[in-house]
């Protein structure tokens, strides 16, 4: 009698079911990624219950109702502007221009470049939101 | 120590699952110093009872005393301290680590708060020296063969001072020498009075070593009887309600000319060396020989899964050149491998995915895509065909017998539509009923005019069903016979021949 | 009803202590959907815009994004293996669609030479090359038996760096490509559905749909989906049994690689700006989306439906949990713990009991 027969062996010419699994069965079984460890049910219940508690908890812990941060990044010292808590899918309030000698400002941008427009583009994660300043040509005289 | 003093006692222990009465009142009585042995077809209940004995099953009923106490094992760990052993046939040690680690495994020897190797070392050798076995402690289990890790098994065992110690299958993998060896253990076992539960399917070794025999059949107690009393032929009754004559079916193919012709086959990668042979239409054909001397890979060969060095293949005057399986299907030839849970069955696939996989050729319609309704015809009208036991189509294969998987793969096979069927040990693992069942298959595909080629290691096998034999050895075929007129001394011969 | 019925009858016939096993048992397996109940209640209190019209439609486009790369990556898992390189076929293709769709209006127009090239030549040209680093992955996996894993880490990074350097032709200099042409754009996001209410289908979900039923038809009814099967289940049963093990391993990486290519297609318009880190870590929710479903790394199972609930699935989730304004990092953390109770689930259901 060979080694496979134990794993499909019939006891009374019926195909196993679900049923027949016994308590010390259902204790223990090898591993399917190829291991051949002797892998405790159990323990492996109680670490699906473990994560998905955490999972609850953190969802729990870290929503926030007053939404996500939006925070300004001038770029010039000093000038600093106040974040916003801006729910998911609402719009950001357009904050003061900020003002730099010798530029025209040009806009708010997106880290990844793109232009932010107030009117209509609304908020999804945490956004840094950066200043971009041009040259005026008024005032490129050279000092 | 009276002889008659009766170690353990189980007495109608019975076990029910749903559906089914896997135990019906069943007694098992194992005396001091005697060798009982538990005989049954698969299926009879053999394991259920040691799985009741050691806690894995709770019992419906029945009772079980040991040196007259009566016990409740929950778990083998239990019944280990209480000097009940079991010697598994699948070993369960730590290969990485050595000899003495998986000997003394929970319970080291400690000085203070280490492990006292030295202690370790010694206890072992003794524990050796009193069973003749010559094993070096220190050694890592992975570099032992099997014999021997199954030889640690039983010091285990006798480590704990078991009284009844249960082998389940232990020669499976054991030489001859090896064999004696086991036996000689036993024997000694015996004599400082413990009891030991045998269970075994070689009739052979049964009648040898044990002192009195008990079989089983459908979950109930047939009979007990002295070994002495006892011949292979009345224990097969016992087991299987029918005469030994009527083990194989009658034999009424008639071969006709010559279909399938292999010349000089030499194998790229194995021993294989210019086997040559005919077979005819309608004929079964043995091939016999000891474990390595190429019989399966003749088979693997002549499939083209295995790559062939020379030699050619003629099936009715045209050259095959099976390059691989999928063009020996086409040239009609089918293999059934020795391993069915290794190269045999999709396992988590279900009966009909497992039956139609060789022949999806056929079920595809105008726009290539697959018939189910076809299928499911198909692979009904095997199922009854063959009569595999089997709820559904649906159910996943791994979840069916070994006979009957063997069925469904033998089923793939024949919906293919094969001249020649090529099988590698079809019964092996397959309980007596379903064996004779297969037996009839075979023949009646012969009666069809199909080539059969059937590997075997079982000598009654061969003889009952084959029409020829040819005998392999050391990779070479060492010669050929007629199965009517043959004895196994004369293919055992040959079988030596280039060993 | 057939099924539910015998599960009824199943439950009734066990007796006590095999009845409450069969709870725990049912309760863990279901552990994620019990997750999916509990976040969709809880947004719900903290944000009744959460159930609203347009969010719901909002979940279904985004799961109907990340469907078709789901679709490609579940044959691998059948197969036993993964598909590390996934996530930056997606890039690579949704970069290239994005610089031959420019507006010619686009000031950093890639190649301002050409206009918009015309869809069917796009779609065509970024399957070919999904299918091309598809089709090299499964030919180290079959001819030289390396695992998938490492196969296709390895050309995850081949790929990156190809997006990299692509990023740069003609002194585009790493700049995202954005400016798409109207006429692409109309293709993926407009809606030949017309609007019902406020509720507006884009086009890219029917043609993720398109590509389910596909698919499904591949999976179910083609001895390319059996064989597949079969190789995932028992490569060495498959080979006895004439399959032909190598052409299916190929085969199944080309298709998925060629679905990469789709999504890249359909991601460059959706997400309007494609750079370097488009596409990033696309299979990890790929393949969570799959093992959640049902195809488990046992392989040779696997539903389609499955696939499709489990997207969706990872997708309610996330988007809770955005309306809950959970911190981005955060996500990544209960994403991975997901992950890591889908496998835990997936082991569970297909151990080995001795």
């Amino acid at each position: 009698m060979k080694d496979e027969e134990l794993k499909t062996k019939d006891e009374r010419q019926e195909p196993r079911t679900d049923e027949e699994i016994q308590k010390s069965k259902r204790d223990y079984g090898l591993g399917i990624y190829g291991s051949k460890k002797r892998i405790s049910v159990k323990l492996l219940d109680a670490f699906i219950v473990l994560l998905l508690l955490v999972i609850i908890l953190l969802m729990l812990f870290y929503s926030r109702s007053e939404g996500f941060t939006v925070s300004f990044d001038t770029g010039i010292p000093g000038i600093e502007l106040e974040d916003q808590s801006v729910r998911y899918g609402e719009k950001v309030a357009e904050p003061e221009e900020p003002l730099l000698p010798g530029y025209s400002f040009d806009g708010w941008y997106l880290e990844n470049g793109y232009h932010w427009d107030f009117e209509t583009d609304t908020v999804g994660s945490d956004t840094v939101l950066y200043a971009r300043f041009s040259l005026d040509p008024e005032s490129s005289s050279g000092a | 120590m009276a002889k008659d003093d009766v170690l353990l006692k189980m007495v109608d222990i019975t076990k029910e699952f749903p559906g089914v009465k896997a135990l019906d009142g069943v007694h098992l009585e194992v005396k001091r110093g005697t060798v009982h042995a538990l005989m049954g077809e698969n299926g009879a209940g053999k394991s259920t009872l040691m799985k009741c004995l050691f806690g894995m099953y709770r019992k419906d009923s029945g009772h079980i005393y040991l040196e007259g106490k009566e016990v409740n094992f929950g778990s083998s760990k239990e019944a280990l301290e209480n000097g009940v052993a079991m010697v598994h046939q699948e070993l369960n040690q730590a290969l990485k680590r050595n000899v003495m680690d998986n000997l003394w495994l929970g319970r080291f020897p400690k000085k203070a708060l280490l492990i006292d190797e030295h202690k370790m070392y010694e206890d072992t050798k003794a524990l050796f020296a009193q069973l003749g076995m010559d094993i070096d402690p220190r050694r890592t289990m992975s570099t032992l063969p099997v014999s021997q890790r199954q030889m640690l098994e039983i010091a285990k065992a006798v480590s704990y001072n078991a009284k009844v110690i249960v082998f389940d299958e232990p020669t499976s993998s054991l030489t001859e020498r090896e064999v004696e060896h086991l036996f000689e253990i036993i024997n000694n076992l015996k004599a400082q009075g413990c009891g030991i539960i045998y269970i075994s399917h070689k009739m052979a070794e049964i009648l040898r070593i044990s002192d009195e025999v008990t079989v089983m059949r459908d979950g109930q107690w047939i009979a007990t009887e002295p070994a002495s009393e006892l011949t292979t032929e009345k224990i097969i009754k016992l087991m299987v309600g029918r005469e030994l004559g009527n083990q194989f079916p009658p034999k009424d193919n008639e071969p006709g000319e010559v279909s399938l012709e292999v010349d000089n086959l030499t194998a790229q990668y194995s021993l294989l060396k210019d086997v040559s042979f005919k077979v005819r239409k309608g004929e079964i054909l043995g091939i016999a020989g000891l474990d390595g001397s190429g019989r399966t890979e003749t088979l693997e060969n002549i499939f083209g899964v295995a790559t062939r060095k020379s030699g050619s293949i003629k099936l009715n005057g045209k050259e095959c050149k099976n390059r691989n399986a999928g063009e020996s299907i086409k040239n009609g030839f089918a293999l059934l491998t020795e391993e069915r849970r290794a190269t045999g069955i999709f396992g988590i696939l279900n009966i009909r995915e497992n039956t139609v996989i060789s022949s999806l050729g056929k079920y595809k319609g105008a726009i290539r895509l697959l018939n189910d309704a076809k299928m499911k015809k198909d692979t009904q009208d095997y199922i009854e065909r063959l009569r595999t036991k089997t709820p559904t189509q649906e159910t996943q294969i791994r979840s069916l017998s070994g006979g009957n998987q063997q069925k469904v793969i033998l089923s793939r096979w024949l919906l293919t539509e094969p001249e020649v069927l090529l099988l590698d040990e079809p019964t092996r693992g397959i309980d007596v009923g379903a064996k004779y069942e297969i037996y009839q298959l075979i023949i009646d595909l012969a009666k069809q005019g199909k080539v059969v080629i059937m590997v075997s290691s079982e000598m009654p096998e061969l003889l009952g069903v084959c029409d020829r034999i040819i005998v392999m050895s050391g990779g070479r075929l060492a010669g050929e016979v007629d199965a009517k007129n043959t004895t196994q001394e004369e293919i055992m011969t040959l079988a030596a021949k280039y060993v | 009803m057939n099924g539910i019925q015998s599960k009824i009858a199943h439950y009734k016939s066990l007796d006590a202590a095999e009845k409450k096993a069969y709870i725990k048992d049912s309760l863990i397996n279901n552990a994620l959907y019990i997750l999916l109940i509990i976040a969709v209640i809880y947004t719900y209190t903290q944000n009744h815009r959460f159930l609203s019209s347009g969010s719901l439609i909002n979940i279904v486009t985004l799961s109907a994004a990340n469907l078709p790369i789901a679709l490609g990556i579940a044959g691998c898992i059948v197969l036993t293996g993964t598909d590390l390189s996934a996530g930056r076929v997606v890039g690579i293709t949704a970069c290239i669609t994005a610089a031959l769709e420019q507006s010619t209006s686009y000031a950093s127009k890639m190649f301002p030479e050409i206009g918009p090239v015309p869809v069917p030549i796009v779609i065509l040209i970024v399957l070919l090359v999904g299918a091309v680093v598809g089709f090299v992955n499964g030919f180290f996996v079959a001819k030289f038996s390396l695992h998938p894993f490492i196969v296709t880490l390895a050309t995850q990074l081949i790929v990156y760096g190809l997006l990299l350097i692509f990023l740069t032709i003609n002194g585009n200099n790493g700049q995202p490509l954005s400016g798409l042409d109207e006429g692409f754009n109309g293709f993926v996001k407009g809606n030949i559905i017309p609007t019902i209410g406020n509720v507006t289908i884009p086009n890219y979900v029917i043609i993720a749909a398109v590509v389910a039923v596909i698919m499904w038809i591949v999976w179910n009814k083609t001895s390319f989906g059996k064989n597949m099967f079969a190789v995932g289940s028992n490569p060495d049963a498959a080979n006895v049994s004439g399959v032909n093990v190598m052409k299916t391993i190929i085969g199944v990486h080309t298709l998925a690689g060629a679905l990469y290519g789709l999504t890249g297609f359909i991601e460059s318009s959706r997400i309007g700006s494609n750079s370097a880190t488009t596409g990033q870590n696309y299979e990890s929710d790929a393949i969570a989306a799959c093992v959640i479903g049902g195809v488990s790394f046992v392989g040779g199972t696997g539903k389609i439906s499955g696939i499709i609930l489990g997207v969706f699935l990872l997708r309610i989730i996330f988007v809770a949990f955005t309306f809950l304004s959970i911190d981005q990092n955060m996500q990544y953390i209960i994403k991975g713990c997901i992950i890591l109770i889908a496998c835990s689930i997936d082991m569970r259901k297909y151990l080995v009991r001795k």
